[in-house]
C-alpha cells in the first residue's frame, strides 16, 4: 500500500512540474501584436503587381493571406498580388502564433484598365 | 424509344452545364443537372463524364482584345459522375458531383522598370454537389410530349478556399465555388416519328449564396434549344443553340464608396452551338461527344473567355423493379 501511495505521489509531482513548467512557459511567450500591413501602391493597373508585408511579433507565426479575387506569388511574411480584370478588391493577411491567437488586418485595392 | 432518350438525356447532361471560363470569369464549372426528363419509376440511372476547356482569348465588350492582356493560358481536366433515379413514374431524383484533376492558369504580370514574372497556379479537387428533384407536369409518351419542372440546390464540400502554404489560391482555380446554390429549370421535349426528328428546350436558373469571404457569384440563366434526328441506327446527331447569361458579381465587404456591392466588371452574354454526336453500345451503353462553339460573346468589362471544349459520356439505365414471374395457375401442382 505504502508503495503505491509513493508511486501515486510521484506521479502526481511529475504532473505538478511539468504543468508548472507550461504555465511558466506560456507565461513568458511573446503576445500576439499585428503592428501593420504594408501595400506597395492602394491602386494598381491590371496585370500589374503590388507588393504586400505585414509586420507582426508574436511565437511561431504563420502568415494567411487570402484575397477577394487575384493571385498571390509568394508566402510568409512578404507577398506580392496581381488581378487580371479591374473592379476594388481586398487583400487580408491573417496573422496566428503558436498559442492559437490570430489577428487579421485588410487593405482595399483599385484596379484600373 | 428508351434508348432514344437515355441517349439524348446523356447530351442534356452537357448542356446543362454552364461555360464558365477561368480567369477574369466567375465561379467554377459545376457538375450538372442530371437528367433533364424525368426517368421511369424504379429506373436507375448512372452517367460518366469527362470535359476539357482551353482558353488564351480576352474580350473586351463584345470584341477580342489583345490590349495588356496578362495571361499566356488557362485550362482544365474535369469529371464526373451523375446518377438519377425515378421514384414514381413522375418524380426523378438526382445526384451529382465532380472533380477536377486540374485547373490552371499562367500569366504574366507586368512590373514597371523591371522584368516579367511568369505565375503558374493549379487548383483541383472536388467541385460542388448537387441534388435535384423533377417532376414530370405533363408526359403524353403516345404523342411523344414531355413538359417537366425541377428544382434543387448545389453544396460545397468545404467553405474553406484551397491554399498552398497558407496562401489562398486565385478563384479562377478554384475547384469549387465554396458556397451554396439553389436552382430550377424547365424542360419540353417533343418527338415526330414520322420524320425521326426531335425538339427540346430547356430554361435553367442557378442563384448562387455569398461565400465566406463575403463574395457572391452572379446569377446565372441558361436557355437551350435543341434539334436531334437519327441518322444512322445507334446513331443521332444533335444540334443545341444555347445562350448563357451570367449577371454581375457582389462583393459584400464595403468596397465600393457609393455602397453598392455590384461589382462593374464582371458578368457576361454567351450564345453557343454545340453540335452533338450520340452512339448506342449494343443498346445498353451509351457514348455522347459534344463540342462547344461559341458563335457570340459579351462580357463586362475585360475577361477572358473559352476558346474551346469539349465532353465526353458514358451513359446506363438499370431497370431496378422486381418484375413478377408469371406463373400459369393451372400448371401449378396441387
Amino acid at each position: 500500500m505504502k508503495r503505491y501511495i509513493v508511486i501515486l505521489f510521484s506521479v502526481f509531482l511529475i504532473v505538478a512540474v511539468s504543468c508548472s513548467k507550461k504555465s511558466d512557459s506560456a507565461g513568458s511567450s511573446t503576445p500576439l501584436v499585428f503592428t501593420n500591413l504594408n501595400a506597395s501602391d492602394s491602386t494598381m493597373a491590371v496585370n500589374g503587381l503590388i507588393s504586400f508585408s505585414a509586420t507582426a511579433s508574436g511565437d511561431g507565426l504563420t502568415y494567411h493571406w487570402t484575397a477577394s479575387y487575384g493571385s498571390f506569388v509568394g508566402s510568409g511574411a512578404s507577398v506580392k498580388w496581381t488581378v487580371c480584370h479591374a473592379d476594388n478588391f481586398t487583400v487580408t493577411c491573417e496573422v496566428k502564433d503558436a498559442n492559437g491567437n490570430s489577428a487579421s488586418k485588410t487593405r482595399i485595392i483599385r484596379v484600373h484598365e | 424509344m428508351n434508348r432514344v432518350i437515355t441517349l439524348l438525356s446523356t447530351v442534356l447532361l452537357f448542356s446543362s452545364q454552364f461555360s464558365y471560363s477561368q480567369c477574369c470569369s466567375t465561379g467554377s464549372p459545376v457538375g450538372a443537372t442530371v437528367y433533364v426528363g424525368v426517368l421511369a419509376k424504379n429506373s436507375l440511372r448512372f452517367v460518366a463524364y469527362y470535359r476539357n476547356s482551353y482558353s488564351n482569348t480576352y474580350y473586351q465588350g463584345n470584341s477580342k482584345t489583345d490590349e495588356n492582356v496578362p495571361l499566356k493560358f488557362s485550362y482544365y481536366n474535369f469529371s464526373g459522375i451523375a446518377f438519377g433515379y425515378g421514384i414514381t413514374k413522375r418524380l426523378t431524383v438526382e445526384v451529382d458531383f465532380g472533380y477536377f484533376f486540374n485547373k490552371t492558369q499562367e500569366y504574366k504580370p507586368k512590373i514597371a522598370g523591371t522584368d516579367t514574372i511568369e505565375i503558374k497556379e493549379t487548383g483541383y479537387g472536388f467541385t460542388d454537389g448537387g441534388v435535384n428533384l423533377k417532376y414530370g407536369i405533363y408526359i403524353k409518351p403516345s404523342r411523344q410530349i414531355e413538359f417537366t419542372a425541377g428544382a434543387g440546390f448545389r453544396y460545397p464540400f468545404t467553405t474553406k478556399p484551397q491554399e498552398i502554404n497558407y496562401v489562398q489560391l486565385s478563384r479562377d482555380v478554384q475547384p469549387s465555388t465554396n458556397a451554396w446554390a439553389v436552382n430550377c429549370m424547365l424542360f419540353f421535349n417533343k418527338g415526330w416519328p414520322s420524320v425521326g426528328i426531335r425538339l427540346f428546350t430547356l430554361n435553367r436558373f442557378e442563384y448562387n449564396f455569398p461565400d465566406a469571404l463575403k463574395y457572391q457569384y452572379g446569377c446565372v440563366l441558361l436557355n437551350s434549344v435543341f434539334f436531334s434526328k437519327k441518322i444512322i441506327p445507334y446513331f443521332f446527331a444533335i444540334v443545341q443553340v444555347r445562350g448563357e447569361w451570367r449577371s454581375h458579381d457582389n462583393d459584400f465587404n464595403g468596397i465600393y464608396e457609393n455602397g453598392s456591392s455590384v461589382r462593374p466588371n464582371s458578368g457576361n452574354y454567351l450564345l453557343i452551338l454545340s453540335p452533338q454526336l450520340s452512339y448506342s453500345i449494343a443498346g445498353k451503353w451509351n457514348v455522347s461527344v459534344l463540342y462547344d462553339i461559341p458563335v457570340y460573346k459579351y462580357y463586362n468589362g475585360k475577361q477572358l473567355t473559352p476558346k474551346y471544349s469539349f465532353a465526353v459520356s458514358v451513359s446506363h439505365d438499370f431497370d431496378l423493379s422486381r418484375k413478377k414471374p408469371k406463373v400459369d395457375i393451372e400448371t401449378l401442382p396441387k
